[in-house]
Formats: structure tokens, sequence, C-alpha cells
């Protein structure tokens, strides 16, 4: 792997273990380093302990071992409020009972003071921008019970990115979307991370969306990192069968299903 | 934050909820345990033995049982022609049906003797003379009437939710109805249909209202401990049946858990294409208008009954009895009111902030805590009653309203519990993590995001306590005093001293003050902007805007 000048996040040999009786291993020894502006993709079949690893870094699960270091401080045991990091569920997650502008404001006018009207005045002004630039400016008096899977990820986006997180995490974010709304997405996604620089940390087990928006990708299998390479290495040189077969086999299979259709542009 | 830190706070919701388990365990499990003890193996031999045991213990069996089938069969039918026809008044005949829910189970029974007694209504109508009503077939009746509205309503949410493209698929598979009767409808209905057979029959089993009323010579374990108590203050026999009456309620809420842990039913909401039949929306409208009629019938004998100079030999109409009826027990009313109140106030609080430790803070502590509030379901408000008279007798808050709430809040407090733990559960389970994110601490969460979101939840279980508070005559009978006696009360008494016409009008008030709630909780549920309330316009947006 080639040399990271920039490192953003720093991981340590994170282990997790679950109490209770399965005394399943989730994590086991997990080390690597995200670099300012990065998109890193986290790539896994189902259990693979992915989501874990986000819980972890995000500070919603404490790692039985390991350490956790942003711009070089230790955060491994850092409240998760503490972290700079920001997080968008699968499931969304948005407050039913507030709009659209509530729901991405609520957070960040709660730390501003009552009397300080200048401030929230910028907050909603931002909050505004936002979502004119996730292009749901329109929907702002909307209730997410009204909106579209895809429209009600994007306010979940809006909502984190409000706090200016260092990192934010996504939790398979398109899981639930139709396919037409996940390519939108993802060009969304992308433009938002151009013009915001924030690190991103996505997880997928769709091999296709991850080399598709990634920097870097980090294959995952049973608790451990297989592989943390740019798409084009992992590719070229897999780390393993694991990875020759869950991450490039599949894309073939993929492409190969595609290019009788597609003039042969897979040569 | 250290990892000692988080430990700690880990350490800190552990600790509220031994709280709320102790105060629970402290406030019923204690007072049942105390009561138990007081009990002997020669005294339960003396009642075993004795000529009153054996006939009450047949007659309960066996009229529950009837009472039981009677009563699942009509809700079972009433709730398939409110849900699988189109015919008209649909809302009106809910709205009747349900009705019965609101008054004490003892004014059904009253309700029946006006109708059928001797120079009931009917019979006069009729001609019959002699006793028909009084004993089983009184019992089996006022029974009916007093469950009904609840199997019914436990039903008719099982065929509203049926996924009914299992149809669908099975007509394109050519399976004959008869054949989709036995392999989908019945195998689906089996789980919704045991929890309404233990309902129904702990509902019937523990009453002691009706079989006191219109029961005559016939008794039942619930009227024995009922009259041995009140009567002849024989705690210890009282004690005796009290346990017997457990028994029932344990092994119903045995199958009920077990019932629950095995598999998970999916109910999908999907529109049904049921062909349009004339025949089958007349049949569900004559069926509905049958059995309304009978459901309403006793209620508007109140009306008959208490605006009458003297029922049944006088009945012209007047006002006296109503005026006399609120000038004497105004007190009692506003005895009613205050714990009816003070008990939805304080027992939705209680459940609200257990259901929110139990659902979402979930433990292996947690799962302890709401079997425990689940366990309080099994437990016959006479029984709760005679328990805290034997614990609590004596102390600071016997004789006090503050004991009517309490043994009120607890022995309500398993349904609205209930309501909010699922309420919960189906929230999204990631608000908490969003939360601790943003740096938005718990409480806030549940003040600014739970609390709004339940609203519906929370009003609906403020109006269920108030409304079970307004016509119990179980847990409180042998816990109130003279200045604390709430209304529904003054039915036995009145019983006893051959007041007919003020039994109709208590009857009645209670029935207003509660159709009272009913309408201004509905009416508070559509006001707000409402997440339950207004889901429904929303879903149906949802397809509309979807990009």
């Amino acid at each position: 792997m080639e040399a990271l000048n920039n490192s953003k996040l720093k991981i340590e040999g994170l282990y997790k273990k679950f109490d209770g009786e399965s005394e399943k291993v989730a994590l086991n020894e997990v080390s690597f380093e995200v670099s300012e502006g990065e998109f890193l993709s986290i790539l896994g079949p189902s259990g693979c302990g992915k989501t874990t690893l986000l819980r972890v870094l995000v500070g919603l699960l404490e790692p039985t071992s390991g350490k956790i270091y942003l711009d070089g401080e230790d955060i491994t045991y850092a409240h998760p409020s503490k972290r700079s990091m920001g997080i968008v569920f699968q499931n969304y997650a948005l407050f039913e009972n507030m709009t659209v502008f509530e729901n991405v404001t609520y957070a960040a006018l709660l730390k501003i003071p009552k009397k300080d009207k200048e401030k929230r005045e910028k907050i909603k002004t931002k909050a505004e921008h936002l979502l004119e630039d996730l292009g749901i400016g329109g929907l702002l008096e909307r209730y997410p019970g009204e909106l579209s899977g895809g429209q009600q990820q994007r306010v979940a986006i809006a909502r984190t990115l409000i706090l200016n997180p260092k990192i934010m995490l996504f939790d398979e974010p398109m899981s639930a979307l139709d396919v037409a709304t996940r390519l939108q997405l993802r060009d969304i996604i992308k433009n938002i991370q151009a013009k915001y620089g924030t690190t991103m940390i996505y997880i997928t087990h769709d091999q296709e969306e991850a080399f598709a928006m990634s920097d870097r990708i980090l294959v995952m299998e049973d608790s451990r990192l297989c592989q943390i390479d740019t798409p084009r290495n992992i590719i070229d040189h897999p780390a393993n069968d694991y990875v020759k077969h869950f991450v490039v086999d599949n894309l073939v299979k993929k492409i190969d299903s595609l290019s009788e259709f597609m003039g042969g542009s897979n040569d | 934050m250290t990892k000692r830190a988080s430990l700690k706070k880990g350490a800190v919701t552990g600790t509220v909820k031994v709280t709320v388990g102790l105060v629970f365990i402290a406030s019923v499990i204690i007072p049942i345990i105390r009561m138990f003890s007081s009990f002997t193996i020669e005294g339960a031999k003396a009642v075993i033995e004795g000529p009153r045991f054996l006939p009450a213990l047949k007659n309960t069996v066996v009229l529950t049982l009837v009472s039981t089938a009677i009563v699942l069969v009509l809700a079972y039918l009433l709730a398939w022609c409110i849900n699988r026809s189109d015919m008209k008044l649909k809302g009106l005949f809910s709205v009747i049906l349900v009705l019965p829910m609101l008054i004490p189970s003892i004014s059904h029974g009253m309700g029946l003797i006006t109708l059928l007694g001797t120079s009931g209504i009917i019979t006069d109508l009729l001609g019959i003379s002699g006793n028909i009503i009084y004993g089983p077939i009184g019992i089996v009746l006022g029974s009916v009437l007093y469950a009904f509205p609840v199997a019914f309503i436990m039903l008719s949410d099982v065929l509203k939710y049926e996924d009914m493209t299992v149809y669908e698929a099975a007509d394109v598979l050519g399976i004959s109805k008869k054949r989709q009767l036995v392999r989908i409808t019945l195998p689906y209905l089996r789980k919704p249909l045991i929890a309404a057979v233990f309902s129904t029959f702990s509902l019937i089993v523990t009453d002691y209202g009706v079989p006191i009323m219109i029961g005559g010579q016939t008794k039942t374990i619930s009227s024995l401990m009922y009259e041995e108590v009140i009567g002849q203050l024989d705690f210890g026999r009282g004690c005796f049946y009290g346990l017997v009456l457990l028994i029932p309620a344990l092994v119903a809420f045995a199958a009920d858990i077990l019932n629950k842990e095995k598999g998970t039913s999916a109910f999908v909401k999907k529109g049904e294409g049921r062909a349009y039949s004339k025949v089958r929306n007349r049949v569900a409208f004559g069926v509905c208008t049958l059995v309304s009629v009978f459901s309403i019938l006793p209620i508007i004998s109140f009306l008959i009954c208490g605006f009458s100079e003297k029922y049944p030999k006088n009945i012209t109409f007047t006002l006296k009895h109503f005026g006399d009826t609120l000038e004497r027990y105004d007190g009692y009313l506003i005895n009613s009111l205050v714990i009816a109140l003070a008990t939805a106030l304080i027992g939705t609080l209680i459940a609200f902030v257990t259901a929110y430790l139990t659902a979402r803070m979930r433990t292996p502590l947690s799962k302890g805590l709401h079997l425990l509030v689940l366990t309080f379901m099994a437990i016959p408000g006479i029984v709760l009653g005679l328990s805290y008279v034997m614990t609590f007798s004596g102390s600071a808050i016997y004789g006090t309203l503050f004991i009517l709430i309490m043994v009120n809040t607890v022995h309500f407090i398993s349904s609205p519990y209930l309501m909010m733990y699922n309420g919960f559960g189906k929230m999204n389970e990631n608000l908490e993590a969003v939360g601790k994110t943003m740096g938005v601490s718990r409480l806030r969460m549940i003040k600014d995001v739970f609390l709004p979101q339940s609203i519906g939840t929370v009003l609906e279980m403020f109006s269920y306590f108030f409304v079970n508070c307004m016509m119990t005559i179980s847990a409180v009978s042998f816990l109130v005093a003279r200045d604390t006696t709430p209304i529904s009360l003054m039915i036995p008494r009145l019983n006893n001293q051959g007041l007919i016409e003020r039994m109709a009008i208590v009857s009645l008030l209670i029935l207003v003050v509660n159709i009272i709630m009913k309408a201004v909780i509905g009416i508070l549920k559509k006001d707000r902007w409402g997440y339950s309330a207004k889901k429904n316009t929303r879903k149906t947006k949802k397809v509309k805007v979807k990009i």
C-alpha cells in the first residue's frame, strides 16, 4: 500500500468480541488509515463485520481492544458527538414529527442560545443551501412521511452535513432504494464530497457501487480485513481467492451479462 | 468519555430499570404473596368440602366456556361483516358495537333484568311471565354483552390487516374457497384467535358484576369471593377463591406468552380486489343490525328505566331520579373523576417510561421488566384488591384516594404499556444512534422526537386508564372508604337497596363521561399534525410523489 501523507483517521488493531453466549468475534485485528477527503468503501457480504466496524468508528460500540485516532488524537472511547463524525443509516432514521427543514436544523439549533439570532439565521440559511445542493430545496415544509425513499435519504445526508463533520459514515444508504434513485444519489453524494471536501466512509455489499464511487476499497470477510486498495489494484492484484471471487469474478459476471447487449464494449 | 465513564452510564440505566422493577414488585407481587401467605391447607380443605364450592366451580367453568364460545363466534362474524363487506353504515355499527365497553359489567346485568326480568320491558311486551333470565342464562347473556366488544376489536384488527395477496395467489392457482379457508385463513387466525380466546375467557371468569346482579342462586367463584369478602368479611375464604381465580388467569397468560413467542406473523395491509356482492352486503347488514340492537338495548333500557316515575309500574317521564342521583351522589362522581384522571396521568407516565426502558434500551434486564409488567395482566382485579386490603390495612394510605389510584394503576397498566411498547418497537431503531452522534441527549430526544411521534398512543393510553377507572368495580371494591367511593360502586349498593332507577342513571352517567372522554381524545388525535392520525393519508401521498 502506498504511503499516506495526510492521514485523517488511523485505525490500529481493532478487535471486537460481543458478550453473551455467542461470544462472536465481529472485528479481528482490523488496521487501516483513511486520508483527508478520501472516499473509502467498505465492501463485504452480510455479517462480515462491516456494520460493527462503522458503529465502533462512530462510537456507538466500544471495541474490545485497539485504537482509533482522528487527526492524531485518540478518540477510541470518545462520546459519539465529540468525534466530528456523522452517520447516515440505511433506513434514514429521520424525525418523522418534524418537517424536512426542522430535521436538518434541529440538532444545530439546539446548541445555539435562542438570543443569538444572527447565528441561528446562519444555520437556517446553511440548511437551505444544503437542501438546495441535494436537489430537495422545494420540500422544506414536507414531513418525511410525504417523501420518497431517495428524498428521505437526502434529508438524512443534509442533517448530517450541517454539523460540519470531518468524516461522514454511510451504512448501506441505498439498499432500500430502487436502481434509478441509486444512480442519482451516487452522483449527489460525489458532488457533495467534491464541494465540501468531506472524508467519507461508505459501507456497501454492492461491488459495482463500491467501484463506481470509491478512491479506495476495503474488502472484508468474516471479521477480517482482506485487502484495502484502489479499485484498479484490486482488479489487477486481488489479495487472495476470496477477493478474486467476491469482487472481481462478480463484477466480470455483471459485465458479461450486459456486454452482449452493449455492442461489445467489454473488450 | 473514557471507557469507565460509559460503563458507569450503563450502570445508571440498569439502576433505573431495577428501581422501576422493584416499585412494581412492591406494589403487586408482594401484596399477592402476602395474601397467599395467610392461606392454609386446612382452610382450603374446609372450603372445598363446603357445600358451595364445587357447584360454583362447575358453574364457573361451564358458563365461562359457553359465554366465551358465543362471544368469539359473534365477534368473528361481526368483524367479518365490517371488514369484508361493502355494506352501508359500517362506521355507525363499529361505534355501537363497542359502546357496551364503556359501562361496568354489572350494568349489563342490570340492563338484562330491565329488559328480560320479571315484568321487564321485553317480557311484558311478549307476555311472558315467570323467571327466565335469573340464573345461568342471564349470566351467559350478560357475560356475552360485557366481553363481546373486546373480542370484536381484537378480531376486527386481525381481519383488517390480513394480507389479501395470499388469497389472490390461491385464486390464481385454482385452489377452492373451502381449501383456502382450511389452509390459509385458519392457520393465519390461529395465533390471534388463541389470544382472543384467552382474553375473553379471563375477562368473563374474573368478573363478578354480572353474576351477582343476575345470577340469582347460581354462584360463580368470583361472585362467591365477592360475597365472602364484602358480605361476611371472611378474608381467608376470599383468599382461597382468589387463588382459584388466579389459576385460569395464569394459564391463559402463559399460553398467550407462548403463543406470542412462536413464529412471527406478517401483517401486510393490501388492497383487496373483492367482488361486489349485494347478497353479502344485505346479510352483513342484517347481522350487524341484529347484534347492534342486542348490544345497545340494555343502554336504551337505562334511559327508559332511569327517567320513569316508578319503574316498571309507572313509566311516566320524569327527571326526578336524575336530579336525585346528581344531588346525592355528586361526591361519588367527583371521586370517580379524580381517581380516573389521576390514574390516567400517573399510569400513562409510568407506562410510557417503562415502555421506553424496555423497548428502546434493550438489555437482559429490560426483558425481565417487560415480562413482569405483562404478568400483571394475569391478576384479576378482585384478587389484587383483596391482596391490597391484607397488605395495606392499617397503613397511612389505607382508605385514601391514593390507594385506589395506586391499585387501578397497576391493575390496568399492562395493556397501555403493551400499546406503547409496540409503538416504540415500530419506531426507527437508529434514532438513538442519530441523537448520540449529533449530540442530542436522550431526554431531549424523548421530549422532541419520541413523545411527539407517539402522541396518538399516549392519548390512547390516557383514555384506556380513564375509561377503565370510571367503570371498574373490581380492584377498588374492597378498598374504598366512605368518602373515597367511586360512583361505579354505587351500582351494587343501589341494587341491594332496590333503587333501580338510580342504578340506571348512574350507569348512564358513567357511559356519558366515558363517551365524552373518547370524543375528546378522538378530537385531540385529529387536531395534531399527528403522526399516527395522518399516517394513512401520508402513505397514499407517498406513492404519488415518488421520483
